[in-house]
């Protein structure tokens, strides 16, 4: 995470002096021989500052991105930025990617706003505005929770709401969801989804004690 | 870490450990400005009796020094745990792994063995700052925050906002273990939700983690994650 900052974040210095959190990382993984099991590597940009976003993405991205050449023979993953929370001056949420060259469907789950950047620095822009207000959906609803502890048994998956993790207050708490899939169109895509979002919330809102004892199957999952 | 604001004479530390404690750790004070946001600026330095080799847990008196010395920001690093597991018992391996400190007591022990405490144990914003570098992963129902907007899988699938192509789906990584992340991915699977890719992780660096205990997880949530869907 990246709040205020274009450059790597640095911690206590370990045995060999180092200090890049970034990079140790990559180090650790490259050590154990687990590097490839990136796919993509995501972060977030916490711009509260209210400096240049195309600034700090940029920057940010590009640092990662290098990071990674640095310590690996092997073609680096995609880059991907996603949870900037711009400053209240901005009025409208974004959404911008930057595209990988090869596809990469993703759907992300931000805090207050919805952006999602990919980054492959030789690759050009693409950014849209969304209307935020439309991307918050309502509540549990007694739905599954990714947040919830999951148990999977004999007899099929069953959501044990027993226990749930404060990682609600991170990428998966509050969201509005954004669905982004290159070669769509992103505004349109966004717009259907939320009218038919807000019907569905609406109806479960109506009916939560019903949809918190039954899944689509009919076979119970929260009590 | 603690952080009691200000330099206070120092010479002693009682830990009062919980289960499991650590056998193997360092107790350190800072000698720049700031760990938190200069963390470069200098290295954490061992007190002259800092170093634990056989941590026995308990309540343990630690005299740091023979003459009390300015200090403020003192951790305690703790790299050998003794795997004793807490009075639930050992059915989840989480209460048998890591450390648990119930609390410390930090400051000066007099010639002749008075103990004389500077922390503040208040329950309430008034105790003295500590900064843990993990977090217990147990959680209960009374955690719920049903003030909170938390949309579920089953929603965001439903919903029309993926018009049923594969999404990236995360899963918690420091606050879980790799058997939920698992689960929660053979649910999403029986329930034939298509997933693209997992997101791991959350703000790693914001819990103040060290990168290797961070890539430490990272090896073993692929190797769970792939046994239900070996991609």
């Amino acid at each position: 995470m990246f709040q205020g900052v274009n450059h790597d974040i640095q911690v206590w210095p370990d045995a060999q002096g180092r200090t890049s959190w970034l990079g140790r990382f990559i180090a650790y993984l490259k050590a154990h021989n687990r590097l490839n099991d990136l796919a993509f590597v995501s972060f977030e940009h916490l711009s509260h500052d209210n400096r240049s976003q195309a600034f700090y993405l940029d920057g940010a991205g590009r640092r990662i991105w290098t990071r990674f050449r640095q310590r690996s023979s092997s073609r680096p993953p995609p880059v991907a930025e996603v949870q900037p929370n711009p400053v209240p001056a901005h009025d409208a949420s974004y959404l911008t990617i930057w595209t990988t060259g090869r596809p990469f469907p993703t759907l992300k789950m931000p805090d207050q706003t919805q952006r999602v950047v990919f980054v492959q620095p030789e690759r050009d822009i693409r950014r849209d505005r969304y209307p935020g207000s439309l991307l918050r959906p309502r509540g549990r609803e007694g739905l599954a929770n990714p947040e919830d502890r999951f148990s999977h048994t004999n007899e099929g998956p069953l959501i044990t709401p027993r226990r749930h993790s404060p990682q609600r207050r991170s990428n998966v708490g509050n969201l509005g969801m954004v669905w982004v899939h290159l070669g769509t169109t992103e505004r349109s895509v966004v717009r259907r989804s939320a009218r038919k979002l807000r019907r569905i919330s609406n109806e479960f809102t109506a009916t939560n004690q019903k949809v918190a004892s039954s899944n689509l199957s009919g076979r119970t999952i929260l009590q | 870490m603690t952080d009691p604001a200000s330099n206070y004479d120092v010479n002693a530390l009682h830990i009062s450990w919980g289960e499991p404690y650590a056998r193997r750790y360092l107790v350190q004070y800072w000698t720049g400005e700031d760990p938190i946001k200069q963390p470069t600026s200098v290295a954490w330095v061992t007190f002259l009796g800092g170093e634990i080799s056989s941590g026995r847990g308990g309540i343990a008196t630690l005299k740091l020094g023979a003459q009390p010395m300015p200090v403020r920001y003192l951790r305690i690093w703790m790299t050998e745990s003794s795997n004793t597991c807490d009075d639930h018992g050992s059915a989840d391996k989480r209460d048998c792994v890591g450390y648990a400190i119930r609390e410390i007591y930090l400051g000066t022990t007099s010639a002749d063995g008075e103990f004389f405490d500077l922390v503040r144990h208040t329950p309430d914003p008034d105790q003295t700052t500590t900064y843990c570098s993990s977090v217990d992963p147990w959680h209960e129902p009374q955690d719920v925050n049903e003030k909170r907007d938390q949309a579920g899988f089953d929603l965001f699938y439903t919903s029309g906002y993926t018009r049923g192509l594969p999404a990236v789906v995360p899963i918690s990584l420091i606050y879980g273990n790799p058997e939920d992340s698992a689960n929660q991915i053979a649910y999403l699977k029986a329930r034939r939700f298509p997933i693209s890719y997992v997101e791991m992780g959350e703000e790693p660096d914001g819990q103040y983690m060290l990168p290797e205990d961070y890539g430490a997880l990272y090896l073993q949530w692929p190797t769970a994650l792939h046994r239900v869907d070996p991609l």
